[in-house]
């Protein structure tokens, strides 16, 4: 049970989600990647709107606990290398705007055009 | 979710609320006095004014800048800030070219340490389903009007990383002590959806 | 999994209304909701992605009608109740219970 004279310390940890993982990202830099059309019943954080559609990756954004193995149950799930995919607006919204959505996937949500 | 008053005062919500606490005390997986602290904590502690310090550092150090830009993480834990809902952050500057706003789409994902608690509105349906789709609509509507040459980038936090936004600083601004520009700082410059203006 | 929560590029939502000078939380029901949210949390009773889950399978017309707070309501209560912690009985039982004691007027 969580007592008062925890909370600082609590608050000023929290709990990353970050996991080790030696296998190497599959991706780069620069990759164009389509994210995957993925639909099932469980929890994941793969949004609609960006499900089956084509960005370039941004960043390599560090491993983490895959959200899909972790939703269903206790044990937190296994780790998978997350990027930060860039989509142009007229990819998305079909629209003329230079705008663009940077999202966090992972691995696992993206193959490699 | 929608645009409602937020305390529809929900009776039904209350006894529901007061139910569960009672149960969770009994079963000895929650100490009221906890909750207690914890409120306090949100509603005192932590809160934008420790994310304006790290933005008016960084006006006025470079060296910190360059650390924010490379590991926000460790960067914004310098000034004492870090743990739940910013274990992982990054931060994203604003240019003459590039401005950047934050959304979560899928729930409400925000960076606790160095904004406090989210706002309702950014929890909100009209937010989460418009920025990623009308940006430039959405802004307007918080009186941020950009020039069509300005690309706007929306981060949607659906990981676990938490982003800010570093706002440019405004102009005029040069002889401010660093206390003084923390001030200027708001929230919203944080999350995008404002720009900082000095009027002296 | 496919459902309202999943609100990027929707429309019909309407603008964005903000609130001038906004409390961080609106009633002390949200307090409480708030602390036990984090205090269930600590003692490992789920993790955040549970409780995400949690929170996507509630009614998507409540989930539409109701606020935050009550959103991490019912995302405890499922856990709690999947989590063998209570049950609904129990639940309903201090309800009623609880309703008992307020002053009838």
């Amino acid at each position: 049970m969580l007592n008062p004279e925890d909370v600082p310390g609590l608050v000023l940890t929290g709990a990353s989600a970050q996991r080790e993982l030696d296998a190497a990202p599959q991706f780069k830099v620069g990759d164009s990647v389509t994210a995957k059309n993925i639909h099932v019943p469980g929890h994941n954080r793969i949004p609609s709107y960006i499900k089956g559609k084509r960005g370039v990756v941004d960043r390599y954004q560090g491993s983490f606990a895959y959200p899909d193995d972790a939703g269903k149950a206790r044990p937190t799930g296994e780790a998978q290398h997350t990027y930060s995919v860039r989509f142009t607006a007229s990819e998305l919204w079909g629209n003329q705007h230079n705008d663009v959505v940077c999202i966090s996937m992972f691995e696992d949500y993206l193959v490699q055009d | 979710m929608t645009n409602k008053k937020h305390t529809h005062p929900p009776s039904a919500v209350d006894l529901r609320v007061r139910a569960l606490e009672s149960l969770l005390v009994e079963k000895k997986i929650i100490n009221p006095a906890t909750i207690d602290t914890l409120v306090e904590t949100y509603e005192t502690k932590i809160g934008p004014r420790n994310g304006a310090k790290v933005v008016a550092k960084a006006w006025v150090d470079p060296a910190y800048k360059k650390r924010l830009m490379d590991d926000a993480t460790g960067a914004i834990k310098e000034l004492g800030f870090s743990g739940i809902q910013g274990e992982d952050m990054i931060v994203v500057e604003n240019t003459a070219t590039v401005h950047n706003v934050t959304v979560c789409t899928l729930c409400s994902c925000y960076p606790w340490p160095v904004l406090g608690l989210p706002p309702v509105w950014y929890k909100s349906a009209p937010y989460r389903s418009r920025i990623v789709r009308e940006p430039r609509a959405v802004l307007e509507e918080f009186g941020v009007k950009l020039p069509k040459e300005k690309q706007i980038k929306v981060w949607d936090s659906n990981a676990e990383l938490r982003y800010m936004v570093f706002p440019e600083r405004p102009a005029g601004t040069e002889n401010l002590s660093e206390a003084e520009l923390a001030k200027l700082v708001t929230r919203d410059s944080m999350i995008g959806t404002d720009l900082l203006e000095y009027t002296g | 999994m496919n459902s309202v929560h999943d609100m990027g590029g929707m429309h019909c939502y309407g603008a964005v209304v903000r609130e001038v000078n906004e409390p961080v939380f609106h009633a002390e029901w949200e307090r409480r909701v708030f602390g036990m949210f984090i205090g269930s949390f600590a003692t490992g009773m789920f993790n955040i992605d549970q409780f995400r889950h949690a929170v996507e399978r509630i009614d998507p017309a409540h989930y539409i009608e109701s606020s935050y707070y009550e959103h991490w309501l019912e995302g405890l209560l499922t856990l709690a109740k999947e989590g063998g912690v209570l049950t609904e009985e129990e639940l309903q039982g201090r309800m009623q219970e609880l309703s008992m004691e307020e002053p009838q007027c």
